[in-house]
């Protein structure tokens, strides 16, 4: 049976003597191997050469060159640095034996030979010599394993003697240069570093567990981390894997910090903000405390962005962030001074001009409401940045756990309601979340904001004149006045929207003023023009009639216009007389002494009581569209218009149908004797310019609305 | 002088040993074995009964160390006992002792060599 493992393996045998050198070949043959032949040391060196061998028996003396010479050649030979060469000696050749080594002998073979045993023998001389290969190999790779790792490693003893030291690549030098082979680590390392590895030695030399710990080396001003891995080695030493992960350290720092932080004013970003608010609430539960949160932003910092551009824009955050911390710090110190305990306020950006503070351990909720209005006060002081000077105002909304909210969730949401209230009621202020506030949804907010703003800068907010015809004079008397909103993101809001929100927060009544000066001021335009007689309509909220005497409303928005009241006409629903008719009779009274007109809007569909009507110093009724749009259609509707003429008429007031859309309408109303109309079918609501090029054309055309002669159809 | 070879003159173990490397199908190799020897022993006893006579110690060195173990392979103790003494003589250059040793290697040899031959006999009469 020959064992596989040696199949294919080829010796060559240098041997001089035949006889002996056939002996060999049956005796190996017989073990499986391969046989090649050389008769002396020099023949040897040549076929070993040229057919590389496995292995090499070769006999001491022979002719030519011995096997010491020939052994000595053969291992100058790169292949044969592992290959085993396998001297044949004499039993007791003692000096032989020893040559034979100094010559690179792998092993020696005593003759004679024994050749039942020869086999064996050189099998167990290869199978060694494999294992000591595969040794060599295996240590060849731990080496260029060691060579490659950037860690340093230390083999200590159980003593702290250090045994061995590989200094890595990764430069742990401030703990590498301290130590030295043959010493002790613990005599030679830093208090601290040596306490620690000492208990790790003896802790992991009994539990045979890895250990692992990081720490910091300093030498002048620089620093580095280590990260050190203790593992048992041997039964009484430990090998140390020291890491230098200083750089790992640093990146996981700046991964946090752009993580955590806002990069333009290194300030805690949103995603800290939430952490720390969620941590504050945990502490303020146990401790029984109040948490107070602050949204503050800029007013219209927007316009800083868009005017002079993002980078002084940024610059200015930068200085903003800077004076909000400053005042933080003081306000710290404040609190400090009276509790007897440091205070922490953290402030962060949650992006763009908003910021937030977050107040801890507070003990009621006015003190956040002082700091806000000390903080608010900061900000207002002038701004130098990038040579331009800027006066800002900011807006703040507040809410206190656990009075405005217990959870993350509901304190944000009502500081930053807060802050659109702050906002809606015109900015530059601090407003305390209420309930009451959650009612009104933040886009209404949103919304009374834009309008308030597009007040103050007369930004959008427009004036549409509808033309109103006269049947009987069959020429343009007049025009109503429509507001007309144009939100700068939104695009144009339906007054239906916009007009309840102005209600709602008082803005009517400047939103009123705003359209009587637009009035006027297109009045002036017209005033000694062909458009001199055309008179403006204006319609009036109920309203605004509760917030305040409407004839001091009117009055006061007209003192100082030079226009001939005459002109403007005002248009109010039934419902608005009806509000405190009484005063509203006073009031319309005074409004009419000062020469304006009065009409009833939207008439037939409120409820008017007659008595009223008749003391209310009414110009003109204005029969509901509704009405106007099924009186072809509709009998009942068909009544109620030619009653309200008649109501009117039998009033001494005119009477006006709105929403007139074709030609039927128009024919009917004609000859119900109504006055005016007014509606798409003659014109559409349209611009200033629009409606005055619409009146001049209609003056110089004189071509009225074909109606059919009245008195022919009755 | 025979008293002091205690070696037998031809050790037959040694030849079953080569026996059992034999290959089947191969040539014999006792018989090659037996028939190389009987004719380089007698070349190597010559060679060390002229580099006697001519006192070679080197060449007595070499041919008795050869003689030495090719004799000790076949089984022929006493002749591989006296080369090996006759080796050492060489080694020493003690040629004045060798004279009587290549006497006794002689008979020693003609000893072996006849034992070897009935051997070679027997295996030829196996073979057959």
């Amino acid at each position: 049976m020959i064992e596989s493992s040696f199949k294919n393996v080829r010796i060559l045998v240098v041997e001089d003597d035949v006889t002996l050198r056939m002996l060999t070949r049956a005796a190996l043959e017989q073990a499986g191997f391969l046989v090649e032949e050389a008769g002396n040391g020099q023949e040897g060196v040549q076929i070993a050469r040229d057919s590389i061998p496995d292995m090499i028996l070769l006999d001491v003396e022979m002719p030519v060159m011995d096997g010491f010479s020939a052994c000595a050649e053969i291992r100058k030979i790169p292949e044969f640095i592992e290959t085993p060469i396998v001297m044949m000696t004499g039993r007791d050749d003692d000096a032989s034996i020893n040559r034979a080594y100094e010559s690179g002998a792998t092993d020696f073979i005593n003759k004679p030979i024994n050749w039942s045993l020869l086999g064996q023998r050189v099998k167990y001389i290869i199978r060694a010599s494999r294992v000591k290969r595969g040794l060599r190999v295996s240590e060849d790779k731990n080496r260029a394993l060691v060579r490659s790792i950037p860690d340093s490693l230390l083999v200590v003893s159980d003593r702290g003697t250090l045994l061995t030291h590989h200094r890595g690549t990764s430069g742990s030098r401030l703990i590498d240069d301290l130590m030295e082979e043959g010493k002790s680590i613990y005599e030679c390392l830093p208090k601290s570093l040596s306490d620690l590895w000492r208990e790790q030695v003896t802790r992991v030399l009994e539990s045979r567990e890895m250990e692992l710990s990081e720490h910091r080396a300093t030498k002048d001003s620089s620093y580095h981390y280590y990260e050190s891995r203790v593992v048992p080695y041997t039964k009484r030493s430990v090998l140390i894997m020291l890491r230098d992960v200083t750089e790992q350290k640093q990146a996981a720092a700046k991964v946090r910090r752009l993580a955590f932080y806002d990069t333009l004013t290194g300030l805690p970003n949103r995603q800290s903000f939430l952490i720390q608010l969620a941590e504050a609430i945990r502490d303020a539960e146990q401790k029984n405390n109040r948490i107070g949160v602050l949204y503050v932003d800029i007013d219209n910092f927007k316009l800083i962005n868009d005017s002079l551009g993002h980078s002084v824009g940024d610059s200015l955050l930068k200085e903003i962030a800077e004076r909000i911390s400053q005042c933080v710090r003081r306000e710290d110190v404040i609190a400090a001074e009276a509790k007897d305990a440091p205070a922490k306020t953290q402030v962060s950006r949650l992006g763009g001009d908003e910021f937030t503070l977050l107040l801890r351990d507070i003990t009621n909720a006015e003190e956040v409401d002082a700091i806000a209005a000390r903080l608010v006060e900061a900000m207002k002081q002038p701004f130098n940045c990038d040579g331009h000077r800027f006066n800002l105002t900011p807006s703040a909304g507040i809410a206190v756990y656990p009075d405005d909210g217990t959870d993350l969730e509901a304190l944000m949401k009502n500081a930053d309601t807060a802050l659109h209230h702050a906002k809606a009621e015109g900015r530059d202020r601090v407003t305390r979340f209420s309930g009451t506030m959650s009612v009104r949804s933040l886009e209404r907010l949103d919304l009374e904001d834009a309008l308030r703003r597009a007040l103050a800068n007369d930004d959008g907010l427009e004036l549409a004149y509808q033309p109103k015809y006269s049947l009987q004079t069959r020429t343009v008397l007049g025009v109503e006045a429509l507001l007309r909103w144009n939100h700068p993101e939104r695009g144009p809001i339906s007054p239906a929207k916009f007009i309840p929100i102005a209600e709602d927060s008082g803005m009517i009544i400047e939103l009123s003023d705003w359209v009587l000066h637009k009035a006027c001021e297109q009045l002036q335009e017209w005033k000694g023009t062909e458009l001199d007689d055309i008179r403006i309509a204006i319609n009036l909220s109920a309203k605004q009639f509760q917030l305040e005497d409407l004839h001091t409303q009117i009055l006061r928005a007209l003192k100082s216009r030079s226009v001939d009241f005459k002109k403007l006409e005002l248009e109010l629903t039934e419902g608005a007389l009806m509000h405190d008719a009484e005063s509203t009779v006073l009031s319309l009274r005074k409004i009419k002494e000062a020469g304006l007109s009065i009409a009833v809007d939207d008439f037939g569909t409120g409820y008017s009581s007659m008595s009223y009507l008749t003391r209310f110093p009414i110009d003109a009724l204005k029969i509901d569209r509704s009405f106007v749009n099924e009186i072809h259609s509709s009998e009942e509707s068909h009544s109620v218009c030619k009653a309200i003429v008649a109501l009117g008429h039998g009033l001494g007031m005119k009477v006006v149908a709105e929403g007139v859309e074709n030609q039927e309408q128009l024919q009917l109303l004609h000859m119900m004797d109504c006055d005016q109309i007014q509606g798409f079918f003659f014109a559409k609501p349209m611009s200033a310019g629009a409606v005055s090029a619409f009146i001049r054309n209609r003056q110089q055309q004189s071509a009225p609305l074909p109606l059919a002669n009245r008195a022919n159809n009755q | 002088m025979i008293s002091m070879n205690s070696e037998t003159v031809l050790d037959l173990t040694a030849l079953s040993v080569i026996r059992s490397l034999q290959q089947p199908g191969a040539e014999n190799l006792v018989m090659k074995i037996i028939s190389m020897f009987l004719e380089d022993s007698a070349r190597y006893a010559t060679e060390i009964s002229s580099a006697v006579q001519n006192t070679n110690a080197e060449q007595l060195g070499a041919s008795a160390h050869s003689l030495k173990s090719t004799a000790a392979n076949v089984g022929a103790m006493q002749v591989s006992a006296i080369a090996a003494r006759l080796e050492m003589l060489g080694r020493t250059k003690s040629l004045d002792a060798a004279a009587p040793l290549v006497a006794e290697l002689a008979d020693a040899l003609t000893a072996a060599h006849d034992m070897l031959k009935v051997q070679l006999e027997k295996e030829e009469a196996d073979e057959g």
